[in-house]
């Protein structure tokens, strides 16, 4: 390969997995959201998620743009039409983070160091779930995502979280929505008394639990009182489907696993 | 004459009340999970829904009545609620805070902002459409209204357009409206000021139907025509703005409310605005119970459910008394 690749990242969890393979210094461009590793502060902006600023991008001239997702599919064409290999991901759980993975790495040349990264990630996921093995799923800890309260909304059983909480040794509880981030009624989640909720918007430690057991009704949920609410778990570990994730599933699990009562 | 309008009055209120209070049970007994068997009166659930049903009983009757003030005092039958702005000011609010991520800091920082954005919008019109001489003539103040809402409208799409997808279904739930409550200081703060506009309005419906005939006969009359038009632009933008902070812009009940009830009880405002109260009540109780059920335990906006259950009942009903509806 003559020269040096430029590689423009679409996606913040790509911008990580490439700095994960060690070609952070081939990123010439890359997102508003780009915010980890900070060497990525510090690269030029093309845009946001998935919707880049077209002419930004080619002024960057790179020879190859990832990303996870365009929020225009026509962005794609016309990049590819200017000459530049494109490479679109999906992730939506675990095997296909490892997938993208090396998919990322054999288009950078770099298929044995995402070989090596991957096999890292396995090996600590492993670890992190091991404990989960013996506990069968009726009795692994009820968890409830909120990700947001106005209205309330979920992580249903096609979101990465879904997988994240199985892995962390929970069991969601709107496993059985089929969409991604769906709304539910505030009733559904008294009914579904979940042992453990999990906050994924970022506000001052503690508030959620105080905030949670004055709303209407929810002061008998389980988790209300019992105060199994989780808060300081930042929504990056959860939600940015990078090398990071395994840092979510850990410090859920270590939650998950604590005794009632020692939030 | 006094004697018979008495009693149709009797019989309308009698009715709606029933539907009203038919409605609220319905919406008790109906959700995304059906009510525990056993200790039913100390279910969450219970509370939950009674708290819910609470709000589309106030939220409904509060925009109903708005909505009725707004079209006798600027004489448009195209005005409501949101006519002058409230809904783009509010909005703005709103989605300022979504997007800044205020609500961190509290539970009550959305509800705060929105009513915030609607009275400020409010009162901005007013003081546009304000002569020296401290008239405010009606064409003036529609004209004020649909032009600082274009312009509040033009700046709350570019916060949408910039703001970070994770937050975007947020506004776009807030924009359409819900009656999800968590928090009884809310609701006890919306019923009071909701109430305490209706018994005004109620109390001064006689004015209304002296502004319906035009400013100049009501002057003749013996009105304080800009007195009157000051209180019932405050009333329902008090009314209007308390319910948009706990639900979100909920479309369509105060257009279509209000000339449904002018259809059924005629257009004496001492009659209408606590028939559309009541009538706002149920219309809206029976629409959240339609959003909670129909995709349960997910959720549709109510502002989609009134749109599309209002708008052919409400044109079945122009159509049937298309001949009689002038007068």
């Amino acid at each position: 390969m003559g020269g040096k690749l430029r590689v423009v990242s679409l996606a913040p969890s790509v911008t990580e997995i490439l700095f994960a393979l060690a070609l952070g210094g081939s990123l010439v461009g890359a997102t508003d959201h780009c915010d980890y590793p900070p060497e990525a502060v510090g690269i030029d902006r093309v845009g946001g998620f998935g919707a880049p600023n077209v002419e930004k991008l080619l002024a960057l001239s790179p020879d190859l743009v990832i990303a996870a997702g365009f929020e225009r599919a026509e962005v794609a064409d016309v990049l590819r039409r200017a000459g530049i290999r494109v490479l679109d991901v999906r992730i939506r759980d675990f095997e296909e983070l490892f997938v993208a993975i090396r998919q990322i790495g054999e288009a950078v040349d770099r298929s044995q160091q995402a070989e090596g990264v991957v096999r890292r990630m396995r090996a600590e996921l492993e670890a992190a779930t091991a404990q989960n093995g013996s506990t069968p799923r009726g009795q692994r800890p009820r968890v409830f995502v909120e990700i947001g309260d106005h209205p309330l909304m979920t992580a249903g059983g096609t979101s990465f979280l879904d997988d994240l909480i199985a892995r962390a040794g929970g069991v969601n509880v709107a496993h059985e929505i089929s969409e991604a981030y769906p709304s539910v009624s505030p009733e559904k989640v008294i009914e579904w008394n979940p042992d453990v909720i999990l906050v994924t918007r970022m506000g001052r430690p503690g508030d959620a639990t105080v905030q949670m057991s004055r709303r209407i009704g929810w002061a008998d949920i389980s988790a209300v009182k019992n105060g199994r609410v989780i808060d300081d778990i930042h929504p990056d570990l959860l939600f940015r489907p990078g090398p990071r994730l395994i840092g979510g599933v850990k410090a859920l699990a270590v939650r998950l696993h604590k005794p009632e009562g020692q939030q | 004459m006094s004697h018979r309008c008495g009693k149709k009055n009797l019989a309308v209120h009698g009715v709606l009340l029933l539907a009203l209070v038919a409605a609220c049970l319905v919406s008790l007994l109906a959700g995304a999970v059906p009510l525990p068997a056993d200790d039913v009166w100390h279910s969450g659930i219970l509370r939950l829904r009674l708290a819910r049903t609470l709000l589309g009983v106030v939220a409904g009757a509060g925009l109903s009545a708005a909505g009725v003030i707004f079209q006798a005092i600027l004489r448009n039958p195209l005005a409501e609620p949101y006519v002058l702005g409230v809904s783009s000011g509010a909005g703005l609010g709103a989605a300022l805070a979504m997007v800044l991520g205020l609500g961190a800091a509290g539970a009550w920082t959305l509800p705060a902002t929105a009513f915030a954005g609607a009275l400020g919008t409010i009162l901005l019109v007013y003081a546009l459409a304000r002569t020296p001489a401290g008239a405010a003539p009606v064409q003036t103040l529609l004209l004020s209204g649909v032009v600082v809402s274009a312009v509040l409208g033009s700046i709350l799409m570019f916060v949408v357009s910039v703001a970070p997808a994770e937050k975007l279904h947020g506004i776009v739930w807030w924009l359409l409206g819900n009656l999800q409550i968590f928090d009884w200081g809310l609701l006890r703060i919306v019923s009071a000021v909701v109430a305490a506009g209706l018994a005004v309005s109620v109390l001064f419906a006689r004015d209304l139907n002296l502004m319906a005939l035009g400013e100049e006969p009501a002057v003749h009359l013996g009105l304080d025509v800009e007195w009157t038009k000051k209180l019932f632009f405050l009333l329902a933008s008090l009314m209007t703005g308390a319910t948009v902070a706990a639900c979100g812009l909920i479309g369509f009940v105060g257009l279509i409310v209000p000339h449904t009830v002018r259809l059924v009880a005629g257009p004496d405002h001492r009659r209408l605005v606590p028939a559309s109260a009541l009538a706002g009540g149920a219309f809206l109780v029976s629409a959240d119970s339609v959003a909670r059920t129909i995709i349960a335990p997910r959720e549709v906006p109510i502002g989609v459910i009134t749109a599309i259950l209002g708008g052919p009942f409400f044109l079945g009903l122009l159509r049937r008394r298309k001949a009689s509806y002038r007068d």
